[in-house]
């Protein structure tokens, strides 16, 4: 058999039992069965001090010295059990998560509640994936301290890395302790089931947005921005919620003038003024790998819909088998990245 | 080097904060602070056994790292650390000449958690400095075993475990004293391990010898030298306990035989090589009682106990005529040998020993033995004393006593101590060193004050100058009864030197030439020790009997600390394992007994995680509902969407809509009922009060029982299709 396969095997096989035992799920409460406990280092160097401490009091025959060796032992034998308990019954639920672009860090709110009328728990330390290196108390990876009162709760706010698009598994929380005493660390792992969708990087580097979404050359369709000085084509009562800049003021003080209402005026909709981003035929985006022409569309989605939320046109998207209606508001430009996010090339 | 009141450091911390806000402590300084005070504390009792300068170390970098941490200051510079760390070593070395003896490795100890505290932050070394400071409480009990230090180091191991407490919470500004409690309370779950590993684990002998110290010692001595046993008489610490069967014998008997000095060279006076030991030497040396009747043996034979504290010497001072003694059982070691007519251990005896003695009373020791060889009983170094040896030879030509024999000569020198005008003092000599080089002509020929030690030396001086073998004996005199306890318990002040001389015929005769100048010193119980010893016995003047009640009672606890605690041995966990019903105990067995307890110990623990594990809280309305969910649920009825048990009126709702034939109509009409009665309860106009709901409840929930089953025999009748 190939030597390189037999620990990529068992890794695999570790791997699986693994995630049997934890099984993903939003909501986690720690029991026997999740819970670990081993002495800390701190605990090991305790360990060689009670040794140290017992030998020297058999040397010396210090009956008061056996007498402190053994209390230390004691104690470290208790704050095995309180350590234990410490983490015995806390709680931990996810809140929602939002998509963010690949690159920023995705936040996870957690609320830990305590379950335990009696007892508070302290000198919790929750870490979400790979933990930061020591010292580092910001970022991805870096722990959350928190205290539970006695029956309260308390949230925390921890940040998960992203690299890439698509959707992303939360990474295993580690929640752990190591109160009253320091000697043992208790510790478990959550698998949290909510998945989050990671929208494409956002592209430094992107051109302004294209007045047209329609490269030159690709000269089938007309699609072009109407400028809003451009012929105004309908004209229309006022009604609430019109933007002032589409009031055509001219014609409203000769309307209120005679006793009506304001004129606004209308373009027509999803017809040649949208702006369509196209995958592949839009300008700018030529000449880049497909990731990048993401990328690309992402920063100009974000671009699209401040244009669109003033009075900048209705913006849709296509992509190689996918096309989105021009539209515009947050739902919209949520759709449009997170179709960004999720295409796939099919061959 | 950046000195906390450099212009840099009182940039950082601006005058005004100091003065006109309230100083405002930070949680890392105070935790800072609070770890000191503990580890000062834990310290200050090594204070009188270390070098002044090590003491001065240790207060300037304790209280710099204390003004740092008030000021939230910049820790000094590691350099600075290791300059420290070097004086210290140096020191060390030239004052004791080593790193490793015990005396020099506690001031090494003690300056090393100085230095670690002065680039101590609380949270991230708190192992570190309470590491060291459990090896500090160690070394205080090589020192001392006393309950004062054990509850001073008990409070300082609180302490140590509250730091590593807050240490374990970054969150906020946790209470101290909470801290105290939560370590408290882990100290409280471990103590029934604690005692159980203190009374089973098996208790070896030392792994390794380690060189010990000669340590100062106060008590006995086996040197004298004129002038440097002044000391003693001021040392109340208590040297032995004494539990006689039956009658104490009166205080001017209790002579306690310590070392015999038979070698004068001039300035001290020394024991005589000891011969090598063997392990019969007892018996082979003559005994050299003058035969009595044996009923007359009998009578005057006097059975005790003593517990004496280690003498670190190879002497175990035991009551005079002591003719056996072996270690109180159920020890049989260490083994005792009969030397001198007093008694020994092959060793130094270091640890405190407990000894069943037989002594005779009224008796003449030595008369078997062979004359004493001149070599040592009579030898006196040329040219020592020599005013005083023509003194004694002028006096007793004078006193026509030339040919008188030893009896005769005691008896004239006791009479002329008496008469001429000697005087006991334990003032010491405040002389020059020069008139000390013949320290008994100053004495017996100027000062003519002095203790014991000078009568002592002095007369046997002055018998060997007359040609009569004598010697002097140092030991107790004296011992004072504690009414509480019953014991008699001797002091290191009751320490005593007095001489022997021989009479051919009769051996061995002790003469106390102190008695014949201060015989309250031997008769009567010392009035005033405190005062004596230059203390101020404040309630002992106003109140005696208070004082003494009091004492009594502490030295009475004192001396259960000193049984049950400190000298719990092997011998005595056998005893503990015989009690316990095991016949022939060994340590196999506490090995036992510690894995079961230990065993005992672990369910415990998991049975105080079951029974503390978070309970999910109920409402009073749960048990009720669930026997209806329950048995609604068992007539076959489809459970309402959602989470059991479901309310009442839910239940309602799919009766309701259940098919007509699946209930009996009237059944159905009174199930509504009673399901609409549970609902008004729970969540109508006025709910029933929690403590009601049960009783309340329970007509209602029979009800439906008896409904349900009356339901479930008309299903059982009805003919199925």
């Amino acid at each position: 058999m190939d030597a390189h396969r037999l620990p990529q095997m068992w890794r695999t096989r570790w791997q699986a039992w693994w995630d049997a035992r934890t099984p993903r799920r939003d909501h986690q409460v720690l029991t026997q069965r999740n819970l670990y406990i081993l002495p800390s280092k701190a605990g090991w160097g305790f360990g060689v001090v009670f040794l140290v401490l017992l030998l020297a009091s058999i040397n010396e025959q210090v009956n008061l010295g056996y007498a402190l060796s053994f209390l230390l032992a004691g104690a470290a034998g208790a704050a095995l059990y309180q350590t234990h308990g410490n983490l015995h019954g806390v709680q931990m639920r996810l809140g929602s998560v939002r998509s963010v672009h690949a690159g920023e860090a995705v936040q996870l709110p957690i609320t830990l509640i305590n379950g335990h009328r009696q007892r508070g728990r302290y000198g919790l330390q929750i870490t979400a994936g790979h933990k930061a290196p020591e010292g580092t108390l910001t970022g991805p990876g870096s722990p959350r301290d928190a205290e539970l009162p006695p029956g309260g709760e308390t949230s925390v706010t921890l940040e998960v890395a992203t690299a890439q698009r698509g959707w992303l598994n939360l990474p295993p929380l580690l929640i752990e302790t190591r109160y009253p005493l320091g000697v043992f660390r208790a510790w478990a792992y959550w698998r949290p089931e909510s998945r989050v969708l990671v929208w494409p990087a956002l592209d430094l580097q992107a051109p302004t947005l294209p007045a047209s979404g329609q490269s030159s050359d690709a000269g089938q369709h007309t699609h072009h921005i109407r400028r809003l000085d451009a012929q105004a084509v309908d004209l229309r009562e006022y009604r609430r919620g019109d933007p002032l800049s589409a009031v055509a003021w001219r014609k409203s003080s000769v309307s209120m003038a005679a006793g009506g209402m304001p004129v606004s005026r209308e373009w027509p909709q999803g017809k040649s003024t949208d702006l369509l981003l196209d995958f592949d035929h839009t300008p700018g985006l030529q000449g880049l790998d497909a990731e990048h022409r993401l990328s690309r569309l992402a920063s100009w989605l974000l671009e699209a819909e401040q244009q669109a939320s003033g009075q900048g046109p209705l913006y849709g998207l296509r992509l190689p088998g996918v096309t989105l209606e021009a539209g515009r508001g947050p739902q919209h430009l949520r759709h449009c990245l997170d179709q960004l996010a999720t295409w796939q090339r099919t061959p | 080097m950046t000195h906390p009141d450099t212009p840099l450091a009182s940039g950082l911390f601006p005058a005004g904060d100091r003065t006109n806000a309230p100083h405002r402590l930070s949680r890392e300084g105070r935790d800072t602070l609070w770890l000191l005070a503990v580890m000062a504390l834990i310290m200050a009792v090594h204070a009188p056994r270390l070098p002044w300068w090590a003491n001065v170390g240790a207060v300037l970098a304790v209280g710099w790292r204390a003004q740092l941490a008030w000021h939230d200051g910049p820790m000094p510079r590691r350099w600075l650390l290791l300059v420290g760390l070097a004086a210290s070593m140096g020191l060390t070395v030239i004052t004791y000449h080593t790193l490793f003896g015990r005396d020099a490795g506690v001031t090494l100890v003690t300056l090393l958690a100085c230095l670690k505290t002065l680039e101590l932050r609380a949270r991230r070394d708190a192992f570190v400095i309470t590491s060291l400071g459990f090896f500090l409480i160690l070394t205080q009990f090589l020192y001392s075993q006393s309950p004062l230090v054990a509850l001073l180091m008990l409070m300082g191991f609180l302490g140590l475990m509250s730091s590593l407490v807050l240490a374990q919470r970054p969150l906020g500004r946790p209470s101290i004293l909470g801290a105290v409690g939560v370590a408290g309370r882990s100290t409280l779950m471990g103590l029934p391990v604690m005692l159980a590993l203190y009374l089973l684990f098996p208790r070896i002998g030392p792994l390794w010898s380690v060189p010990s110290d000669a340590r100062k010692h106060m008590g006995l001595s086996d040197r004298i030298q004129l002038g440097q046993f002044e000391s003693l008489a001021t040392d109340d610490t208590v040297a032995m306990r004494l539990k006689f069967e039956g009658d104490a014998p009166p205080r001017a008997e209790l002579y306690f035989r310590g070392p015999v000095l038979e070698v004068f060279d001039g300035h001290a006076w020394t024991a005589r090589p000891t011969p090598p030991l063997t392990m019969n030497h007892a018996d082979s040396e003559p005994l050299g009682l003058r035969a009595l009747p044996a009923e007359a043996l009998a009578a005057t034979q006097l059975h005790y106990e003593a517990t004496i504290e280690a003498t670190h010497l190879a002497h175990v001072p035991l009551l005079e005529g002591t003719v056996s003694a072996i270690p109180a059982p159920p020890a049989t070691e260490p083994h005792l040998f009969r030397t001198n007519l007093g008694w020994r251990v092959a060793g130094t005896l270091l640890e405190r020993l407990q000894v069943r003695g037989t002594a005779m009373r009224r008796y003449v020791a030595g008369s078997t033995e062979e004359a004493p060889s001149a070599r040592y009983a009579l030898a006196l170094p040329p040219g020592s004393n020599p005013r005083t040896r023509a003194w004694a030879l002028a006096w007793r030509s004078e006193q026509h006593l030339n040919q008188a024999d030893a009896l005769t000569l005691t008896k004239a020198w006791l009479t002329y101590v008496r008469e001429a005008n000697y005087r006991y003092t334990l003032t010491g000599d405040t002389t020059t060193e020069g008139s000390m080089a013949q320290p008994i002509d100053r004495f017996w020929l100027e000062r003519r004050a002095g203790f014991c030690e000078h009568f002592a030396t002095s007369f046997v001086f002055i018998m060997r100058t007359w040609g009569i073998p004598s010697r002097v004996v140092t030991g107790f005199q004296g011992a004072e009864l504690n009414p509480v306890d019953g014991l008699h318990v001797v002091r290191n002040s009751d320490a005593h030197a007095w001489a022997e001389v021989w009479q051919a015929g009769l051996g061995w005769i002790r003469v106390d030439p102190t008695a014949a100048v201060a015989p309250e010193r031997i008769e009567r119980p010392r009035s005033d020790p405190a005062a004596r010893a230059g203390q101020a016995g404040a309630l002992q003047q106003i109140d005696p009997a208070l004082w003494s009640y009091l004492r009594n009672h502490v030295e009475a606890a004192n001396h259960r600390w000193n049984v049950w605690v400190l000298q719990y041995s092997s011998a005595r966990q056998m005893t503990l394992l015989k009690d316990l019903g095991i016949d022939s105990p060994s340590w196999i067995d506490l090995i036992r007994i510690c894995a079961g307890l230990l065993t005992a110990a672990v369910l415990a623990g998991f049975g105080w995680l079951w029974w503390t594990r978070p309970k999910p809280v109920l409402s009073a309305w749960h048990p009720p509902m669930w026997r209806v969910h329950k048995a609604l649920a068992s007539l076959g009825l489809p459970a309402p969407a959602m989470p059991a048990p479901a309310s009442a009126l839910a239940w309602s709702a799919v009766i309701e809509q259940s098919p007509a034939n699946t209930l009996d109509p009237s059944t159905k009409t009174r199930l509504q009922q009673a399901l609409h009665e549970l609902d008004a309860w729970r969540y109508g106009a006025q709910p029933l009060p929690t403590a009601q709901v049960t009783r309340q409840t329970r007509p209602v929930i029979q009800l439906l029982d008896a409904l349900i089953r009356a339901e479930r025999k008309r299903k059982a009748r009805t003919p199925r299709y």
